[in-house]
């Protein structure tokens, strides 16, 4: 026995378990827990699924404690940029100066007060007197003025003689004489220049002495500006949200509903029915999509529910044609046979083993469609065709910017930014969500 | 006494499928699937129907349990026609017969659980609910070889085979008396194949129950079935008992079939003669006149293209249908 | 002695899925001899066709060759550019797959598909290219080849498809014919004329011909040796008469059990029971340990060693000195059993 003490068991057969050769190593997963497995490594649909849960969130949550409503107006606060270029009047007292020679008192921080007392507005000498708490605030806007008045008449004379000398404007002189050089002649586009970069739009004067910008703060009452009317940009940005989402997933989710019944009807009858359903389909697509909506909204009038409206009586075609290729391909696999041969009612096949079979392209589709009735609803109402003022969606406040584009260009960058991120992420997540559920990539 | 075994008896079914040429044009093409083909089984036999894809085996299976409507003629089902029943009074009809699949990837729903799967059927005809039907989805799970712990599983994780014998479980559960296996062993590895025929010939054996086996596999087929016919492009061209047919062939095409079988025996194939048919399989479209098989018969003759060949007892419950046996 | 054409060392190939890395094939070696017809059996998954992509350096993403050396001719495949590739692939070593459907480009005429081929690799004429095409198609016995030569694929039937791929593989007369499952998609009567046509070809252009199949009928007609692959790894190597009268392997007996005698009284199958493993996490020792009617503790626990036997090679531990012969083996499992 002690010679054998080490027993070799190697060499024995192996006492199997039970359903030893049936255990399933792999984890259990279901389609979703897979998918959302597989979308979660894609590290830009995730940061868009993040983008867009944040601006959902936003619009939902902030107008209930912003301390504007998107249609307060403040007409004495118009206009006013997000970055302030505030002047010091003594320790208390601080200044911001539109482009319209508006002076509003303004707190150290940014916070706008009010519209100071204007004293006199000499229009003939282009100067404007403020008093702010006593002290003078003189705008001088003249310079300015004068060298444009003057480079009109430039520009006149040098139609007739290209020689511009600098002794015949004063504005020229006055410019080289500041920069101590001696210059015989320019161009025009030199005399352009200094009379556009050169020369301030206004000089300010406190107590007459001359002021430069203390400093650039942000505005702290309207984080995005202010727009014509004085309304907070920044939250009507944030409503112009709302109704963007609310028509994009109103007019998705009414889509859905349409085109999946519509579709999974015509592809599981198939045959004359589908026939008939897919040429009505066809009519209905074979006009433009946007001049429909467009004539829908002439008839109804304009507002989100008109805009909702329009877009689900069209829109849903596209999902329909996907909803039928869906059905039609798996009509004839065998689960589905399988499931009449037991009897199914075709209720039951359409929704309990195509429809859930077909839920991957038509997430991805409705993914899709979202950021284009967006887009839809952005254009529309861009063209006036879309909600009625005081609304706001992101097309009117981009159409309300562009008249003042050149001088307030805050105006039209917050909405289109707002949009241009919004759909990106759409885009973007609905790309990931496409790669997570096709079933091509499955193994 | 013969015929009172009978389970099913199919006389002259039919069934062509329609083809539309455009949406406008108003001419119509019928692919005659299956063309007037007449056969019976007996109660708790196997009855094997092999021929080459496209020769109409399954689709003669799919219209026996009605997933298609025949064009012509009857499928007595235990002495009544169900070729010309509604889907409601078919639903008793529908517990009685079952099937199972060829794909073992395409047959199963991917988004429901192996217990869903198997329970959905008694969920239709009321057979359990409940505590009773989960109880009823673990025994049929044992029957075929798995057990509660892939119950709760999705069809994706499991292998080929055992895919198949989930399918398996899910006929078996409205306790029907007669199965249409629909080429169960193609899509299968060879070692797993035998898995499944061995559980089949198990269940019926336990069951009583009646198969009809369509299979393209002739080894196989011989195997499991009793009598077995032969399909051509949608006729039945020979009929008999396994080893009647498979030592006693008679029809040019079975020779040929049978011939062709690679036989897993490196000194046997070398000695076999093999009957190599010339050309394709005709499109059922438009089928040669006469008889089918008379574009690739070396014996051909005139009658072949004038007249369709009967099914012509030979004796020995054997049938053919060919013009050689009237000469 | 017949030279080597390809051989194959320690090749290792893995596909990395988004759940894990999946290994396809651990550790494979084997030869081609020039002018053999090799079968390669294996059910779905045991690698067979994957080692052989990695062969033709086709294999898609996520799979990746992480080991071994592959040479052909003597020269490592694995260590060619793409270009020098692309040289080889239908030149020196061609492949035909499964489906001629999907293999066959149908926008192009069968002849435009084969004159490509052979322009690509040799510097001929139009004229002369389209000779030798219709000389192909007319070696793999399509009727007619001058007509055939201007039809598109959907033209032609399943079995002529297939001819049609066999002409493309073989027109610039390869040293190598790869194919994988080329009769599987058939049905047996045109499955018996594409074995016959790949037999007659492999002898009369003296070419080595690689079988890979997972029906062993196709392998005893055909082939003249035969490996078996389970698991990723190749199990047993030997002659046809070999493996079909004196396997080595258990799973090779287990194979050959499984499939139905041609004979007049009804047996029963033996099946070999359970599943394949998965080879995202595959056994640490024998592949087939769990489904092997001969299973020791040490298949478990250690991946088994190739045995020799003459010509025929195995990796089993049964085929250790030190392992019971089957008999013993049958003793003591029952031994096991009542001690229990």
């Amino acid at each position: 026995m002690s010679d054998t003490a080490k027993i070799d068991r190697r060499w024995e057969p192996l006492v199997k378990e039970a359903f030893d050769s049936e255990i399933i190593e792999r984890p259990s997963l279901t389609y979703w827990q897979d998918s959302w497995r597989r979308l979660k490594r894609n590290k830009s649909a995730i940061v868009s699924l993040v983008v867009i849960a944040f601006i959902v969130l936003s619009a939902i949550l902030i107008p209930f404690f912003w301390g504007y409503s998107y249609e307060e107006q403040e007409l004495t606060l118009s206009n006013i940029p997000p970055k302030l270029e505030i002047y010091q009047l003594d320790n208390e007292n601080y200044v911001y100066i539109t482009s319209e020679y508006k002076v509003i008192e303004v707190t150290k921080d940014g916070k706008l007060i009010k519209l100071a007392d204007l004293v006199n507005d000499d229009k003939l000498g282009k100067k404007c007197y403020y008093d702010v708490n006593g002290n003078t605030v003189l705008i001088d806007y003249s310079p300015y003025f004068n060298a444009k008045s003057e480079f009109i008449k430039l520009e006149r004379a040098y139609k007739k003689n290209p020689i511009i000398k600098v002794s015949d404007y004063k504005y020229l002189t006055d410019y080289y004489a500041s920069q101590g050089a001696s210059v015989e002649t320019i161009t025009l586009e030199e005399a352009r220049h200094i009379m556009e970069k050169r020369i301030d739009r206004f000089q300010v004067k406190l107590n007459d002495q001359l002021a430069k910008p203390f400093r650039k703060v942000s505005n702290k009452t309207f984080i995005w500006g202010s727009d014509s009317l004085g309304r907070d940009m920044f939250i009507r940005v944030v409503y112009g949200a709302r109704v963007s989402l609310i028509v994009g997933f109103v007019a998705a989710i009414i889509n859905f509903v349409i085109g999946v019944f519509y579709g999974g009807i015509s592809g599981y009858l198939g045959g004359r029915v589908d026939n008939i359903m897919m040429r009505f389909v066809d009519i209905i697509s074979s006009i433009p999509m946007m001049l429909y909506v467009i004539l829908l909204m002439v008839i109804l009038k304009p507002g989100l529910q008109s805009i909702i409206i329009a877009m689900s009586v069209t829109y849903w075609v596209g999902m329909a044609r996907i909803v039928r290729g869906q059905v039609l391909s798996m009509r004839e696999q065998e689960f589905i046979l399988a499931a009449r041969t037991i009897g199914a009612s075709t209720q039951r096949i359409l929704f309990k083993h195509l429809l859930p079979n077909a839920m991957g392209p038509i997430m991805v589709s409705l993914t899709m469609q979202i950021p284009s009735a967006m887009f839809t609803e952005a254009f529309l109402s861009f063209t006036g065709l879309g909600v009625a003022a005081p609304k706001a969606s992101w097309g009117s406040l981009c159409n309300d910017a562009l008249q003042t584009l050149t001088v307030y260009p805050y105006q039209m960058f917050y909405p289109a930014l707002a949009m241009s991120i919004t759909i990106l992420a759409f885009n973007i997540f609905s790309d990931g969500l496409r790669d997570a559920l096709d079933p091509r990539l499955r193994k | 006494m013969e015929h009172s075994e009978r389970l099913l008896e199919v006389r002259g079914l039919k069934k062509y499928f329609e083809k539309r040429k455009g949406i406008i044009s108003k001419k119509v093409e019928y692919v005659k699937a299956v063309d007037d083909v007449s056969f019976f089984i007996n109660k708790k036999e196997t009855f094997g129907l092999v021929g080459e894809s496209g020769c109409g085996k399954s689709t003669t299976g799919r219209t026996i349990i009605r997933l298609y409507k025949p064009t012509d003629g009857k499928i007595l089902y235990d002495g009544e026609d169900i070729g010309k029943l509604g889907e409601k009074d078919l639903m008793p009809y529908r517990k009685r017969i079952q099937m199972i699949f060829q794909d073992p990837y395409a047959s199963l729903n991917a988004r429901m659980t192996v217990a869903d799967i198997i329970g959905e059927p008694m969920e239709i005809h009321n057979i359990a609910s409940g505590k009773e039907r989960e109880e009823r989805v673990t025994e049929l799970l044992n029957l075929v070889g798995l057990s509660k712990i892939h119950a709760s599983r999705y069809p994706h994780e499991f292998s080929g085979g055992q895919r198949q014998r989930i399918g398996i479980a899910r006929a078996l559960s409205v306790n029907p008396e007669f199965i249409i296996c629909d080429e169960p062993i193609s899509a299968l590895d060879v070692s797993i194949q035998a898995q499944v025929v061995n559980m089949l010939e198990d269940l019926q054996e336990s069951f009583g129950l009646t198969y009809l086996f369509i299979a393209h596999d002739l080894s196989m087929v011989r195997h499991i079935s009793n009598r077995i016919g032969v399909m051509y492009l949608g006729n039945l061209v020979e009929v008999a008992d396994r080893n009647e047919l498979y030592d006693n062939p008679i029809h040019p095409y079975t020779k040929a079939l049978l011939s062709s079988i690679p036989i897993p025996d490196p000194e046997l194939a070398e000695k076999t003669e093999r009957i190599i048919l010339e050309g394709d399989v005709p499109s059922p479209i438009n089928p040669p006149s006469g008889c089918k098989f008379r574009t690739r018969c070396k014996y051909k003759s005139d009658i072949c293209k004038e007249v369709v060949p009967k099914l012509i007892d030979v004796g020995n419950k054997h049938y053919v249908a060919c013009h050689l046996l009237q000469n | 002695m017949s030279d080597i054409l390809l051989e194959v060392n320690n090749l290792e190939t893995s596909f990395f899925t988004h759940i894990g890395e999946v290994k396809a094939i651990r550790n494979v070696s084997f030869n081609v001899k020039s002018g053999e017809s090799l079968g390669v059996v294996g059910e779905s998954g045991s690698g067979k066709s994957v080692t052989f992509l990695s062969v033709m350096r086709l294999l898609q993403h996520p799979g990746k060759v992480i080991g071994g050396e592959i040479l052909f001719n003597g020269e490592d495949l694995l260590k060619k550019t793409t270009k020098e590739m692309r040289r080889i692939r239908g030149d020196k070593i061609s492949m035909i797959f499964q489906d001629p459907m999907t293999s066959l480009n149908p926008v192009y005429t069968i002849g435009n598909q084969i004159v490509e081929i052979i322009q690509e690799h040799n510097n001929v004429s139009k004229k002369e290219a389209k000779d030798r095409a219709i000389k192909m198609l007319d070696m793999v016995g399509i009727p007619s080849p001058e007509s055939r030569f201007s039809n598109y694929p959907h033209e032609f039937s399943g079995g002529m498809r297939q001819r049609a791929m066999i002409a493309i593989a073989l027109s610039c007369y390869p040293e190598l014919l790869i194919a994988d499952e080329p009769t599987t998609a058939l049905d047996v009567t045109i499955q018996a004329q594409i074995l016959s046509l790949i037999k007659e070809l492999n002898k009369k252009l003296n070419m080595s011909t690689v079988l890979i199949t997972h029906d062993l009928g196709i392998v005893a007609k055909v082939c003249t040796r035969v490996i078996v692959m389970y698991g990723g790894l190749i199990m047993e190597e030997g002659s046809v008469k070999d493996i079909f009268y004196n396997p080595l392997h258990p799973y090779t007996m287990g194979l050959l059990k499984s499939i139905p005698r041609l004979s007049s009284n009804k047996t029963r199958l033996v099946p070999i029971p359970g599943t394949p493993p998965d080879l995202l996490k595959p056994p640490k020792g024998c592949p087939f340990y769990n489904r092997c009617n001969f299973a020791m503790n040490i298949c478990k626990e250690e991946m088994p060693l190739y045995y020799q036997r003459g010509l025929q090679k195995a990796m089993c531990w049964l085929l250790d000195e030190d392992a019971p012969r089957v008999e013993e083996y049958e003793r003591q499992k029952g031994g096991v059993r009542s001690g229990a």
